[in-house]
């Protein structure tokens, strides 16, 4: 489990890779902050579905997202591998409950794909691209569109 | 030194220097709008704010320029001048000369500079001599232009001998004595050091020193006693007249008095002000600290030696885990237990009180006022006093450093607008000592801060009319008259027709609605006309600690702040009505309390409660928490109830959003995360009807095991930073 294309530094990003339902997604390692085990999730009323509640990390209070949820795949019960990945962006941190992390990947600039264009039939709003590795694709997610998105998706703004 | 007002003179001028920043931005960006009135408002409002601190601190050359500056701008505002270059030129170098004398020990007599730059203002404004007139009565120059007057002089003997305590009231004796000094001619001062301690037991926090003041001065005994009004309680003072009864004076102010002291060169009464310090054997240097201070806080040391205490106390505790971990044999478990116990103890008392020190009780805000209602009151020779409640209220001292603008801004309109002379008031049936209370509480899970007068009130009828006359509303506009009052917090607007010193321009209200909307407080104005008004500032708590009362409801543990539970009730069938399809109705004393069924709020299911479809027989077992908003009551059915305890409030907008019904959560003490209900936010929601809405439902399933998995990834290499299984 080595990271691929390690010649050219300059030109690749790190990527952070999960499974949701089997299929592999990346995120940018800039912006995760550290992995946690799975621990009780405190539920919010009033908040979304995919939203699953908060936890306490070291203090802070923050939401965690089902990622499972937020895609419309089917729900499955928190095992000994789910993870919750925090993510931070724009001065917000947010844990995001993955079924389990696989690696850490070094993806040169010229890897990295567009999404595919699979018509009306799919949302590719949360993808930055796609990726190859090990013989098969990974989605690399933005993040902040998965965040912003949520917030559009609450019924009040985000900004108080 | 290390009295309060040391420290408060600090504070004033870290926020001048901000201010003069944002004045000088603001006048740069007029020159390419010079019409722009949001940015004059702005300029106006640090000038005012300048212009009262300086006030405060009897910094009378601030107080002039930034008054002259105030009066040349408000010429702008009205368009009577245009913003040409050369106004905007003096206005700039007006700016520096505020900078200069906010850091250059600003209490010293005006210099070359800002005399001449005094007098480039006002020949900008044609016909200003009206408006400039009533200065305060610590600028300098107007006080030399009250004529001498004769009076019969008597001669006085002042024992001021100040409580040990008297520094921790942020009272500062050489300013008490310079005030005597001011009413009067000193002839002789004694300083009594016999109190005084050896070093190595003096405690710098305590006053040792005593003094006796002879003087011969115009005032009465009154007056004299007046400079120590408030510290009467923090030391022991005692007038003798020396020259058998005390003469009939006729001055009411205390004014001319000063003209005896000062010397004869007009401009330097200041200067006097020094003299006369340094009669009294105090030491004469009393230089503002130069240059910004970084934020700190100051901590009550109680505070900060239970802090040690309890850091020994875990260091201990973990010494002893760490040995009986090193050799361990199963024998040891119960005394392990016992460690682990006693270090969780202190580690959560630990926490609390760091998160102590942020908070700071109000009345070191407060207190700030006793200081600005006694000028307020000796410049508009009117009787004020100011009360204080709840001064034990603490409050994050980040919000508490941004409410000291608002605050006195509202004491100052209350002083000037609101408490009538003492001759009105007399004849409104009035005692003729006016009365501003300032009180702080907790209500509803917020904090309060209202500021009162038994003033003249505010004349809604007025306010309309000035409004329309000002151009803030249409003439046939509908306001209801909790919107009029409103009008106050507008830009611009002011209920006085003539000018004062201290408020009247209607920018310091625009400044309070501003600065409480910034801390997402909310402003309210209760007046009555003739009898006074009531300004409220709600201010949320965003790390304030919370007396929270734990309940739980299903297997969710809630928070409900203390403050607003009313009492608790048992559910019985027979008092539990329901009412049409709307809800159910419990009768507490005959007295119908709607109730609200937090399993309901919280989206749980009823037969995770274990209880039966029908919403009135599962209230059986169950309690409710009757709970009072500011309009109304409300039940909220709840489960059991845990017990009560502090709490420290987190904010879920920070990384999530504003939640209806919570008003954020809190950490407890076994490290699971509890929601705190927001009991006003929660009465508004529809949450009595009947229906169970569809929540998510509630599907957080522990892991079978758990995982330790938390190793952070390793962002510098590419490998693999983490081991799962």
């Amino acid at each position: 489990m080595r990271a691929l294309a390690e010649n050219s530094v300059q030109e690749s990003r790190q990527f952070l890779t999960f499974l949701l339902n089997d299929q592999e997604y990346g995120l940018e390692i800039c912006k995760i902050r550290e992995i946690r085990g799975y621990a009780p999730i405190t539920p919010i009323p009033n908040v979304p579905p995919h939203v699953r509640g908060v936890m306490n990390l070291r203090g802070t209070i923050l939401p965690v997202i089902d990622l499972r949820m937020r895609f419309h795949l089917p729900a499955v019960e928190y095992n000994k591998f789910t993870v919750i990945v925090i993510a931070a962006i724009g001065g917000k941190t947010v844990g995001l409950l993955v079924d389990s992390v696989c690696d850490v990947l070094m993806v040169a600039h010229d890897a990295m794909r567009q999404a595919p264009d699979f018509g009306a039939t799919a949302d590719t709003r949360f993808m930055n691209g796609v990726f190859e590795s090990r013989e098969h694709l990974t989605v690399a997610l933005d993040l902040e569109e998965l965040l912003s998105d949520c917030a559009e998706a609450l019924p009040q703004s985000i900004a108080a | 030194m290390k009295t309060g007002l040391i420290q408060f003179r600090q504070t004033f001028v870290q926020e001048s220097a901000d201010h003069i920043d944002s004045m000088e931005t603001g006048l740069l960006r007029l020159r390419s709008a010079p019409d722009d009135a949001e940015l004059l408002n702005s300029i106006f409002r640090s000038a005012h704010s300048i212009k009262g601190g300086a006030g405060s601190f009897g910094m009378g050359s601030l107080v002039q320029i930034a008054h002259s500056l105030e009066n040349l701008l408000d010429r702008l505002r009205s368009m009577e001048i245009r913003a040409t270059d050369e106004v905007i030129g003096v206005l700039l170098q007006s700016v520096d000369v505020l900078r200069d004398l906010l850091y250059t020990g600003a209490d010293a007599a005006m210099p070359a500079a800002a005399l001449e730059l005094d007098a480039r203002i006002r020949a900008l404004m044609p016909g200003h001599a009206v408006q400039t007139e009533p200065d305060p009565d610590d600028s300098p120059p107007p006080k030399h232009r009250t004529a001498p007057k004769k009076q019969n002089v008597s001669l006085y003997k002042v024992e001021f001998r100040p409580d040990r305590e008297m520094f921790s009231s942020g009272t500062n004796p050489i300013v008490l004595l310079r005030n005597l000094a001011a009413m009067g001619t000193v002839s002789c001062c004694h300083l009594h050091d016999d109190e005084l301690p050896p070093l190595a037991d003096l405690d710098p926090s305590k006053c040792y020193l005593s003094w006796t003041v002879e003087l011969a001065s115009v005032s009465e005994q009154i007056e004299l006693r007046e400079v120590f009004e408030f510290v009467e309680h923090l030391a022991e003072v005692r007038i003798h007249g020396l020259d058998g009864a005390p003469q009939t004076v006729d001055a009411r102010e205390p004014e001319p008095a000063k003209t005896t002291a000062a010397p004869s060169s007009p401009g330097s009464a200041q200067a006097a002000d020094g003299e006369s310090a340094g009669v009294l054997s105090q030491p004469p240097s009393k230089k503002p600290v130069p240059g910004p201070e970084s934020s700190s806080i100051r901590v009550a040391t109680g505070k900060v030696d239970r802090l040690i205490d309890l850091v020994g106390e875990l260091v201990i505790a973990h010494v002893m885990t760490a040995q009986m971990v090193a050799n361990f044999e199963p024998a040891c478990l119960p005394k392990l237990r016992e460690a682990v116990e006693a270090m969780e103890r202190n580690t959560r008392e630990l926490q609390e009180q760091v998160m102590g020190i942020r908070m700071l009780p109000i009345g070191t805000l407060f207190q700030r006022y006793t200081r600005t209602v006694y000028d307020l009151a000796r410049a508009t020779g009117k009787r004020i006093r100011l009360e204080m409640n709840g001064e034990e209220t603490e409050i994050d001292k980040s919000m508490l450093e941004m409410l000291g603008d608002p605050l006195t801004h509202l004491i100052r309109n209350a002083a000037d607008h609101g408490i009538e002379s003492a001759d009105v008031r007399k004849a409104a049936g009035k005692p003729e000592e006016g009365v501003i209370a300032l009180s702080a509480f907790h209500r509803s899970g917020r904090i309060v801060i209202e500021i009162s007068d038994d003033g003249a009130g505010i004349d809604t009828d007025s306010v309309r009319r000035n409004a329309v006359e000002r151009g803030l509303i249409g003439p046939d506009s509908q306001l209801s008259a909790e919107q009029l009052r409103m009008l106050i917090f507008t830009p611009g607007f002011s209920t006085r027709e003539e000018i004062s010193d201290l408020s009247g321009r209607g920018v310091g209200m625009d400044v309070v609605g501003r600065s409480v909307q910034q801390l997402n407080g909310t402003v309210m104005l209760a007046t009555e006309q003739g009898r006074g008004s009531t300004v409220s500032i709600e201010l949320p708590l965003t790390l304030a600690i919370l007396d929270g009362l734990l309940v739980r409801v299903g297997d969710r543990t809630l928070v409900l702040p203390l403050l607003s539970v009313i009492e608790t009730v048992p559910l019985r069938d027979q008092q539990v009505v329901r009412v049409a399809e709307l809800g159910d109705v419990v009768l507490v004393r005959e007295e119908p309390v709607p109730l609200l069924r937090l399993s309901r709020f919280l989206g749980l299911t009823q037969e995770s409660a274990g209880a039966k479809q029908t919403g009135v027989q599962d209230g059986n077992r169950r309690l409710a928490v009757i709970v009072g908003t500011s309009r109304r009551k409300v039940g909220l059915v709840i489960d059991e109830l845990l017990g009560q305890q502090q709490v420290v409030i987190k904010s879920l907008e920070r990384h999530l959003r504003k939640v209806d019904g919570l008003m954020g959560a809190t950490i407890l003490g076994d490290g699971r995360v509890a929601p705190i209900v927001d009991v006003t936010g929660i009465g508004a929601l529809d949450l009595f009807s009947l229906q169970v809405p569809c929540k998510f439902s509630q599907q957080v399933v522990a892991p079978a095991h758990s995982v330790r998995a938390n190793s952070s990834v390793n962002r510098e290499t590419g490998g693999s930073a983490h081991e799962l299984v």
